[in-house]
């Protein structure tokens, strides 16, 4: 008898308080879903709530929704990190693909659609996230195209680079590859003095007079310039966000490429009016920049 | 009927404990863990414009970067790993649900292989009393997942009681409890437990064989390891409490870890470890491939299509190839050619020879006649045959040499492919003429002959 009452007890009470789960799964725990252009094709399959994709989804319509420079922490709903964000996706697509296969391994065709989908929801978000992108409307550009003109021009740059780092006692990658040495975050907030300087310098470039014959060159200098600094804000916050940290870097190798190459169409075109600065002028900083 | 009862409420309780059991381990997880693991030292590294210090920017050096890549992926790994984990702990999927998904998980190895043990091996009588929602729940607590050689107890067991196994698949009274304990907490007291077992080793071995190298790779850099705290010791000051034991993981041990906890079995935690590190290496090695790749200068999205490959190398390698074939060719055609031109110089001599000598000797005469027809019947046919086929493969080898078209004209690629196999067929050709060079041509042989008339001829007196 005890047996029996027992059992209804524990059934009972079971019952009741199992009968609640399905209904707590099937409540989103991200209130709106903003599904953003190109990201549903990372889905390989239907979703459940509270599924990684849901929150992917939910931190890129986040970030389609900011601007660049907006780095304003998430809603409590939905997820504050890029890799918060995929690791969800990562571990859902796994678990989705390891309830299939039983005690089978992971299918190589399944085990690739993981990776395709975490790769896509990074270059979904490398897509989202742009840099400010200044045009030549915000260049002041010079008419005189003497080669005092430019000689001037080239001390004038000169000197505000040297205005903005000089200060810094060591260069961003130094500071970072000790930072990701030590794991100390105060050594990663140590590269938001060179991402200032990479910002300030593009800001107050924006007011010398270039000539016109190399604003293309120089414009792609202060968008260089620009993009590195973000990239350097999210090396920065490594500890927090370590895949956008490296989607920072990644961005940081073609940034740095194409603004060296700027650099040098500089200097070329400063040789190629026969400009020499001396060791003393602040554009001599230039001449580092040779093939 | 009695005893049905008895089995009715054993199991019923039994089905309660392992619902709960999972839930009561998930609210007394763990605290989360910091975000990263440890890291090797790395070289000094230079930034791009260290402009102020020295006038010198540099670009980044690619050992430079590959070792700042690398930390880079450690971390990303460790914070991944630590998503995860805390996701398992705090939502994933809403706990209950997930804990119902993991029963969805066992299915294939617990379910079917479990009840058809059930099925096939117990009385169909105590089979039957198992009612189907209390099932699943029993068979998730047989830890038969092992991972030693196999030990079988069971006969030992049946044995002590005088059954044998087959009498006890046969009844379930034969051997009774002990028995069946001992088959089903012993994995490999049962087939199926001892299958997937011997199953698991064996797909462990062929993945780890598969994918040794890059595993290996992986490993060798030091990206696996990831420690984990195992012992806090508290501040009694109230501070931030401080690690002082830690255990290096795997990130699939790790996340293993953490599924076992929150479902409260312990089942295929070594093999969900296994598959999620294979996942975890190639992802890693696919994030480094990505960031340690420059894209285009538009962008690291490469929002316009990539340019074309250069595909002058590719037509210069088609001429060369051509070229090649064309070679020995030129010299088959030389060798055919003189060779018929000999024969047929030989054919000349030997007829003035032969008439020259038909009045005066009559019998020499018919033996020159006799080599006239063998150069007409058996040399000279194969010979010309041969020039014309290597006259042939000449011109075509050339017609296709100089009309490949430009590099940079549309469709190069595709046409490309039809004159690399072009080109193929016709050296297989040469190869064919080659063979046959060897049994037809024999310049000498035609120099002799044409020695031999010209001598014959030289003797024939005026």
């Amino acid at each position: 008898m005890f047996f029996v009452f027992f059992t209804l007890l524990v059934f009972g009470g079971g019952f009741v308080i199992f009968k609640k789960w399905p209904d707590a799964a099937k409540k989103p725990l991200v209130p709106v879903n903003i599904q953003v252009s190109g990201i549903n094709e990372l889905a390989p399959s239907a979703s459940p709530a509270n599924s990684g994709l849901e929150e992917l989804n939910a931190f890129l319509a986040k970030t389609a929704s900011s601007s660049a420079l907006d780095q304003s922490a998430g809603t409590p709903q939905q997820p504050e990190t890029l890799t918060s964000a995929l690791a969800k996706q990562l571990f859902n697509d796994f678990w989705t693909s390891k309830q299939n296969a039983g005690p089978e391994q992971i299918s190589q065709s399944d085990q690739e659609n993981m990776l395709n989908s975490f790769m896509s929801g990074v270059d979904s978000f490398s897509q989202l996230e742009t840099a400010i992108i200044y045009t030549k409307a915000d260049l002041k550009i010079s008419k005189n195209s003497g080669a005092a003109d430019i000689k001037n021009f080239g001390n004038e740059f000169g000197l505000l680079i040297r205005k903005y780092f000089g200060p810094l006692p060591e260069t961003e990658m130094t500071i970072f590859q000790r930072a990701l040495t030590s794991e100390d975050d105060a050594e990663f907030q140590k590269l938001g003095l060179v991402s200032d300087a990479y910002r300030n310098t593009a800001h107050a470039s924006l007011v010398l007079a270039v000539p016109d014959n190399i604003s293309d060159s120089y414009l792609t200098i202060i968008n260089g310039f620009t993009a590195i600094s973000q990239e350097i804000d999210a090396m920065k916050n490594t500890g927090q966000d370590a895949v956008r940290s490296l989607l920072g870097l990644k961005k940081y190798q073609i940034d740095i490429t194409t603004t060296y190459n700027a650099l040098k169409n500089l200097n070329n075109y400063f040789l190629s009016k026969g400009i020499l600065f001396l060791d003393d002028e602040p554009g001599a900083i230039f001449r580092a920049y040779s093939q | 009927m009695r005893i049905k009862n008895k089995y009715q409420k054993i199991l019923a309780v039994l089905g309660m404990l392992v619902i709960l059991a999972p839930a009561l381990s998930v609210i007394s997880s763990p605290k989360a863990e910091a975000s990263f693991g440890s890291m090797g030292s790395g070289m000094e590294a230079r930034g791009a414009f260290a402009v102020p210090s020295s006038d010198q920017p540099q670009l980044l050096k690619v050992g430079w970067l590959d070792q700042i890549a690398y930390m880079l992926i450690k971390a990303v790994l460790r914070q991944l790993t630590t998503s995860i984990v805390n996701w398992i702990k705090t939502g994933f999927r809403g706990n209950p649900t997930f804990i119902t998904d993991f029963g969805g998980f066992m299915k294939e190895s617990a379910d079917q292989a479990t009840g058809l043990f059930m099925a096939q091996v117990l009385d169909p009588g105590f089979y039957q009393m198992i009612c189907s929602p209390f099932r699943m729940q029993l068979m998730l607590s047989l830890p038969f997942y092992r991972y030693y050689k196999p030990q079988c107890t069971l006969n030992t067991v049946l044995a002590v009681q005088g059954q044998s196994f087959e009498s006890f698949r046969k009844n379930f009274r034969n051997g009774g409890w002990p028995a069946w304990i001992s088959m089903t907490q012993n994995s490999n007291n049962n087939y199926y437990g001892a299958f997937f077992n011997t199953w698991d080793a064996y797909l462990n071995r062929l993945a780890a064989a598969q994918n040794k190298s890059q595993t290996e790779s992986i490993y060798g850099k030091g990206f696996m390891g990831i420690k984990k705290c195992t012992v806090y010791e508290v501040d009694p000051m109230g501070g931030p409490a401080v690690c002082s034991k830690e255990i290096t993981q795997s990130p699939g041990a790790w996340v293993s870890d953490q599924l076992s906890q929150a479902t409260g079995s312990d089942l295929r935690v070594l093999e969900l470890a296994n598959n999620f590190n294979e996942i975890i290496s190639t992802l890693i090695s696919t994030l480094l491939t990505y960031a340690l790749t420059s894209g285009s200068s538009d962008g690291i999205l490469g929002s316009s299509p990539p340019p074309l490959p250069d595909t002058t190398p590719l037509r210069n390698e088609i001429i060369n190839k051509i070229n090649v074939t064309l070679l020995p060719t030129n010299l088959i055609l030389g060798e055919a050619s003189s060779t018929v031109q000999v024969l047929s110089q030989a054919t000349s001599t030997y007829t003035q020879a032969r008439d020259c000598y038909a009045v005066s000797d009559p019998a020499l005469a018919a033996v020159i006649d006799g080599k006239i027809q063998t150069i007409n019947n058996s040399d000279y046919p194969p010979a010309k045959q041969l020039f014309v086929l290597a006259k042939d493969l000449k011109l075509k080898l050339e017609t296709l040499r100089d009309n490949i078209p430009a590099a940079d004209s549309p469709g190069f690629l595709e046409a490309a492919q039809a004159l690399i196999m072009e080109s193929d067929t016709l050296n297989q050709k040469l190869i064919e003429l080659q063979l046959n060079q060897f049994n037809v041509i024999n310049l000498d042989n035609a120099k002799a002959k044409l020695n031999d008339a010209q001598t014959l001829l030289n003797t024939c007196g005026p």
